[in-house]
């Protein structure tokens, strides 16, 4: 993965980390946005031009693909370009949570 | 009902207004599939919102159309890789309903506009600009007739002041854009 889509996604935008995440299994757009408003309790919304918008450029910079159509209906999954970003992501958020806590890292 | 108006590229949010104070008088959009031209319907007055998003490549287009409609938005024929959508609304729900959710998404929407459009226009614009000069020369060394040159003097000119404004509109969206709170 390049440097620039590094710096480009990290820290990930609200969208973006809900995205990858629940793309670590295979979803549509529509259903990540219902999923993202359950798990968050109606805190993060992804309405269609958000998600869209977020879906065609994290697909075009490689760290989702598609893995063909269900009905209309195009089906997404994460790849590990995409992983790694989470995985860094996830890493980086426990640390800001144990640091805002005045934990040090272990 | 046949309207024409006049909105630039960066002129959308304007044109969305437009649209939704037709709809209050009971004027539907059912297309605007030319530059310009809009083709209205008269039905009982509604509150709808319009909203515009941005995809020049068609399968974007395809796609993007898709994921509206699942959302409830109605896609009505536009031109130019702009997609408009409408949907019907009450007034308290309206924050709700809003397809852009983030800044960051919105500000996305207003540079894909700039990217595929507005600056392949002011490549266009420098064109024009060196065909005239290029004219300037001819006409200087009595090669062509003071027509062609003040045609192509007078079309740089047009097309360069709406290209001008064009980006000072576009600058003055995505301030808004910034100022706005997501």
């Amino acid at each position: 993965m390049t440097r620039s889509v590094l710096d480009k996604y990290i820290p990930l935008s609200e969208p973006a980390f809900y995205i990858l995440y629940f793309l670590q299994q295979e979803d549509h757009g529509y259903s990540i946005a219902q999923k993202t408003r359950d798990l968050t309790r109606n805190e993060v919304l992804l309405p269609a031009g958000t998600m869209y918008g977020a879906l065609a450029k994290m697909e075009k910079d490689g760290l989702i693909r598609t893995t063909g159509n269900v009905g209309k209906r195009k089906m997404y999954i994460i790849t590990d370009a995409g992983k790694q970003i989470l995985e860094k992501e996830k890493k980086r958020i426990e640390r800001l949570y144990k640091n805002s806590k005045g934990e040090p890292v272990c | 009902m046949l309207k024409f108006r006049f909105f630039t590229l960066a002129q959308y949010k304007q044109e969305e207004q437009w649209l939704e104070s037709m709809a209050k008088k009971g004027w539907i959009l059912s297309s605007s599939k030319y530059p310009f031209v809009y083709l209205f319907q008269k039905e009982q007055p509604k509150d709808m919102l319009y909203r515009f998003d941005f995809f020049s490549h068609p399968t974007n287009a395809d796609e993007c159309i898709h994921l509206y409609e699942e959302y409830g938005w109605k896609n009505i024929p536009s031109v130019n890789g702009f997609l408009l959508f409408c949907k019907p609304v009450s007034v308290n729900d309206r924050k709700e309903l809003e397809p852009f959710s983030t800044t960051q998404s919105r500000e996305e929407m207003a540079e894909r506009i700039v990217h595929a459009r507005l600056v392949p226009l002011t490549w266009v614009t420098g064109l024009m600009f060196l065909l005239t000069l290029y004219t300037a020369f001819r006409f200087a060394a009595g090669a062509v007739e003071l027509d062609s040159l003040v045609i192509s003097a007078v079309s740089f000119t047009v097309v360069g002041i709406l290209v001008l404004s064009c980006w000072i509109q576009m600058y003055h969206l995505q301030k808004g854009i910034q100022n706005t709170e997501s």
